[in-house]
């Protein structure tokens, strides 16, 4: 009895280290171009979060890995969604970590704890467009609320951590496609839904319903929330946060004149990204601002391709998430909205990627209050030109795109640990 | 002198006067420009100044007040159409634009009790409240303007001028019920407006809850003696799918009508093009039934015949077993298939020597072979087609299918023959010749001769995007690594030959002999894999899962063990209903071979019986 007591004792004190400090094996999610399905690989970690896993997201270590505790659920899901992975020791993750820790390379651990909780900004009923963010969540699997005016003026917006915002003109001019498009079915159906819904909230006109809820949107930033804009949604709302104390809408949008002079009295303190921007102010032309790069500023299309800028993974994390990526020059693509002017872009804002030797930036990151924005020109990564109409982008046959993966970068970019600065 | 002083003045007056006119038009152009540069202080300024000197100039009156308004000047906009207004007191447009200025400012309730009292100018001119009505959509003041077009339709003669008005509104504002209730109210008054009606209603039906609201209010307008009705609302039934409903209605508008069945015929092709075949089967009966006299007689009774067919078609799908890579036929409702061919054989005596009529042979001698496997008898049809009709249409299909037939029956010269007149047929297209050289290159397989089968399929697949190419790659990749054991290759061939024969207990024999043979290379892991898929042909379930689990079981040392798996996945999906079990092998797969082409369709079904097992 003695004798094996004793043996008891022994196996205990030999194998409960190992299982107290050495941890279990792991997946390791890579990101570089063996990734056989880069957007859904992020479904993945992202369901893994929601599941209670921890990740660690390896901002420039194979083209920005995740690595999750090894489980047979996330490994089966792995080859169910087609991701690509390797099961690693527990001494090989630990290899890694020391690799990617080390001060000679510019990369770093992120860990990834709770997955965020999404809405998208979108109107009810039929688009005649598609929202290449919704494309890519769906395509991922990642779960998210689509909600509208009425949710954000009841403040439903504090239930979530990330919202997008996509093609939607906070100016309440419904686009600025009344010369192409005003007697088009969709564009009359598109102007009653948003008069109906600006009645219902109390508001005389949808311009003024736009503004409060672009001033919604901006106190859910400033309160820690994450915003996300493409397209057309980036520059329109930050003119209406510029023009919240002035009519830049002419009557065929809000039923009465514009402002004569609406450019005096835009209060550019007010705006997130840009600055001294001149309001377009003719009704039918298809443009809100000069924040917008032109096509013809674009020149011939093959050779628009933006560059992501290299930051440093250990002291600027952020702009290493939002820009991690297995290619850095990426296919240029229009929208509404397609590139912004840099000398537009106020100073505290960080330029995330931009047509290199040119004045035109495509995606860029900043700071309000307690939250952050981002915003990212262009309609949709893999139709260069997406025009109203077209039918939705299938992205089983872009898999690997790299302008989508930007896009969800940001949705895995609010489930990091916030790290203390080393600056 | 005189009469010269009179005449210098007279000329000197119509100067002043000519370059006065050229002045002020000269001043409007500029307003123009500075109003179009969005500079309106100054296009005000100047069409102030012409308006003081042409107060009867309406275009000017009309231009200063728009600057006004545009320059947010609501005051002055009133004054101005106020000042109007003394002068002319019964004009309801300047009511109209009164209205409007007052709207603009956003006192919603002054706007209306001027508009109103432009309609109180004279209350019985029913054009007024068209007027207000339209300043009142201009500023979108929908529930107004609707107002006001009901009241203007009670007093107007022409009251479904304003019904239009109404229904237009209404369908711009969703409220369909309504909308639908107005264009009824025009169809009752004028059942001649039935195509304008109806395309202006089948313009918004397709918006969320629209049709379910339209059908009620049409059908509680319906009108007995208003055939127009009827017409509406098959549409609609036909749009929301109620095939049956519209039929009811079909059938009464053709007793009325009395077109012989031209309408239920143009009904009972589309429902079948629906894939409604039941109820396209009763309309075709009814029509040749019904109307023997009508041009639509033959063709109706095609139409029954095929859409009888199809219902059989529909039954053998719904409890198939298709998803086996080999099986055997079908069996059919044996008077549910003679029901066919009687509609046909019908269609062959009444119409003899036409189209028609070839088209039942070949719709017979399919039924024959497809649903009775009766051969000869297939044979027999189809060969009176070629027979009679050699420059038809349907002799490519009928060589086809004789071909398939002769192949069963081990005729291999025969079945040479149909695929040979396939490839010199002047009307087969390029796919049907490759079809039939495929085919060809098989029968060389069967009968030993892979130097010719080879040939064959190189011609194919020269044409990669032809879809017999992967086929065709296929069994050209067999011939090659088979070529160095063509003893095994033989027996191989034959087996092939016997599934083709559908003698799947003597092709599994054949398989496990050469599956037994370790020198078989490649043949060896072919043959073990169609072993299992035969004996599943034959239902024998359990021995065929042993043959894909003793397949799976070596893993790497088979090229087939991922299909294998694959296959295990669908008996236990589809032969054994055993959901759990078929997800673990779909995802052994995954996870065991990565590279395999059958990950995709393993991911979709995981993910299909996921959903249905949640």
């Amino acid at each position: 009895m003695r004798y094996l007591n004793k043996l008891f004792k022994l196996i205990l004190i030999t194998i409960l280290p190992f299982y107290l400090i050495i941890p279990q094996s792991k997946i390791l999610i890579y990101m570089d171009l063996n990734q056989t399905d880069h957007l859904k690989a992020y479904g993945v970690t992202f369901h893994a979060l929601t599941n209670g896993a921890k990740a660690d997201w390896l901002l420039n270590y194979r083209g920005g890995s995740f690595m999750i505790d090894y489980s047979d659920n996330v490994a089966v899901e792995c080859r169910v969604e087609g991701v690509a992975f390797e099961t690693i020791t527990s001494s090989q993750a630990a290899e890694i970590y020391s690799f990617v820790q080390n001060e000679d390379n510019n990369m770093d651990v992120i860990r990834l704890e709770k997955a965020p909780k999404i809405a998208v900004y979108v109107p009810p009923g039929f688009q005649p467009w598609d929202d290449a963010v919704t494309l890519a969540l769906e395509y991922a699997k990642v779960p998210y609320d689509k909600i509208w005016n009425d949710e954000i003026l009841r403040g439903d917006l504090s239930k979530y951590d990330w919202l997008h915002l996509h093609h939607e003109d906070f100016t309440g001019q419904y686009g600025k496609f009344y010369a192409s498009f005003a007697n088009a079915q969709w564009y009359i159906d598109q102007q009653i839904n948003y008069e109906n819904n600006a009645k219902k909230n109390g508001f005389k006109k949808v311009s003024e319903m736009m503004k409060a809820v672009s001033i919604t949107i901006k106190n859910f930033i400033a309160q820690g929330g994450f915003l996300f804009a493409m397209c057309s949604a980036t520059d329109s709302y930050d003119i209406s946060l510029a023009a919240i104390d002035v009519d830049i809408c002419a009557e065929m949008y809000d039923g009465d004149a514009a402002d004569p002079k609406p450019q005096d009295k835009l209060d550019f303190s007010s705006s997130l990204a840009f600055q001294n921007f001149k309001l377009e102010n003719n009704p039918y032309v298809y443009e809100y601002s000069d924040i917008d790069i032109q096509p013809v500023e674009i020149g011939n299309f093959e050779n628009d391709y933006f560059t992501l800028f290299d930051f440093s993974a250990k002291y600027d994390p952020v702009p290493t998430m939002l820009t991690q990526d297995h290619a850095n020059v990426i296919k240029g693509f229009m929208g509404q909205t397609t590139m912004f002017r840099r000398e537009l872009i106020k100073p505290s804002v960080i330029n995330l990627a931009e047509r290199q030797g040119t004045n035109q930036v495509k995606y860029i990151h900043g700071n309000f209050g307690r939250g952050t924005f981002t915003f990212y020109g262009g309609h949709d990564p893999e139709d260069y030109q997406h025009a109203v109409g077209d039918p939705p982008t299938d992205l089983a046959l872009y898999k690997n795109s790299p302008g989508y993966r930007l896009i969800l970068n940001n949705i895995l970019f609010p489930a990091a640990t916030k790290k203390k600065q080393k600056t | 002198m005189k009469i010269r002083t009179v005449i210098t003045l007279i000329l000197l007056s119509l100067c002043s006067t000519s370059f006065s006119q050229v002045d002020i038009n000269n001043k409007i152009m500029l307003a123009q420009s500075f109003e179009q540069a969005g500079d309106f202080e100054k296009a005000a300024s100047l069409y102030e100044e012409i308006y003081a000197r042409q107060p009867q100039n309406y275009q000017i009156f009309e231009s200063l007040n728009r600057v006004y308004i545009q320059s947010k000047k609501y005051a002055y906009s009133v004054k101005l159409i106020e000042s109007k207004l003394k002068i002319n007191p019964k004009d309801v447009n300047l009511y109209g634009m009164l209205g409007t200025t007052y709207y603009m400012m956003g006192d919603e309730q002054k706007a209306f009790e001027i508009w109103e009292d432009g309609i109180n100018i004279l209350p019985d001119n029913h054009m007024h409240y068209r007027i207000i009505a339209n300043y009142a959509v201009q500023r979108r003041a929908f529930d107004k303007a609707i107002e006001y077009y009901k009241r203007g339709k009670v007093i107007s003669q022409n009251p479904e001028m304003y019904a239009y008005d109404l229904a237009n509104i209404y369908a711009i504002t969703m409220r369909f019920r309504e909308a639908a209730e107005e264009y009824c109210y025009i169809l009752n008054i004028q059942p001649t407006q039935l195509s304008n009606v109806e395309s202006r209603i089948l313009s918004f039906t397709n918006k969320p809850g629209a049709l379910l609201e339209v059908i009620d209010a049409v059908e509680n307008w319906k009108n007995a003696d208003n055939i127009s009705f009827d017409y509406l609302l098959s549409t609609l039934y036909i749009e929301a799918k109620n095939y049956n409903k519209a039929y009811s209605i079909y059938s009464k508008i053709v007793e009325r009508q009395q077109n012989k069945g031209l309408e239920l015929y143009k009904y009972a092709q589309l429902i079948f093009n629906e894939g409604e075949y039941q109820l396209a089967a009763k309309v075709y009966e009814d029509i040749y039934k019904k109307y023997p006299e009508s041009s639509y007689v033959s063709s109706s009774k095609l139409g029954y015949a095929k859409s009888l067919e199809a219902i059989l078609d529909l039954e053998a799908m719904r409890s198939d077993a298709k998803w086996k890579p080999y099986y055997e036929p079908f069996t059919f409702d044996a008077a549910k298939v003679y029901e066919v061919i009687q509609s046909y054989e019908e269609l062959i005596k009444q119409y003899p020597n036409s189209e028609i009529a070839y088209e039942s042979y070949l719709r017979i001698g399919k039924v024959f072979f497809y649903k009775l496997n009766k051969l000869a008898d297939a044979s027999k049809y189809l060969n009176r087609l070629l027979a009679e009709a050699s420059l038809s249409r349907f002799t490519i299909d009928a060589s086809w299918e004789l071909g398939k037939i002769c192949l069963i029956e081990g005729n291999l010269d025969k079945a040479i023959s149909n695929f040979e007149r396939i490839i010199n047929n002047g009307r087969a297209t390029e796919e049907n010749r490759n079809n039939a050289r495929f085919q060809l290159a098989r029968i060389n397989l069967f009968e030993g001769n892979f130097q010719q089968a080879k040939e064959r399929l190189n011609n194919i697949i020269s044409n990669l995007k032809d879809n017999t190419a992967n086929d065709a790659i296929e069994l050209s990749l067999l011939l090659n690594t088979g070529s160095h054991d063509s003893s095994n290759l033989m027996k191989f061939s034959q087996a092939e030959f016997l599934i083709e024969q559908r003698k799947f207990a003597e092709a599994s024999q054949y398989f496990r002999n050469i599956s037994s043979d370790p020198n078989a290379f490649i043949l060896h892991h072919v043959s073990k894999i169609r072993e299992a898929e035969t004996e599943l042909a034959m239902n024998h379930i359990d021995k065929s899962i042993e043959i894909l689990n003793n397949i799976t079981a070596e893993a790497e040392k088979n090229i087939y063990a991922d299909k294998a798996l694959y296959l295990l996945g669908r008996i236990y999906q589809y032969g054994l209903k055993n959901y759990t079990k078929a997800i673990q092998s779909y995802e052994a797969l995954l996870a065991r071979f990565p590279n395999s082409v059958y990950q995709d369709d393993s991911r979709d079904a995981i993910i299909e019986l996921r959903n249905k097992l949640s």
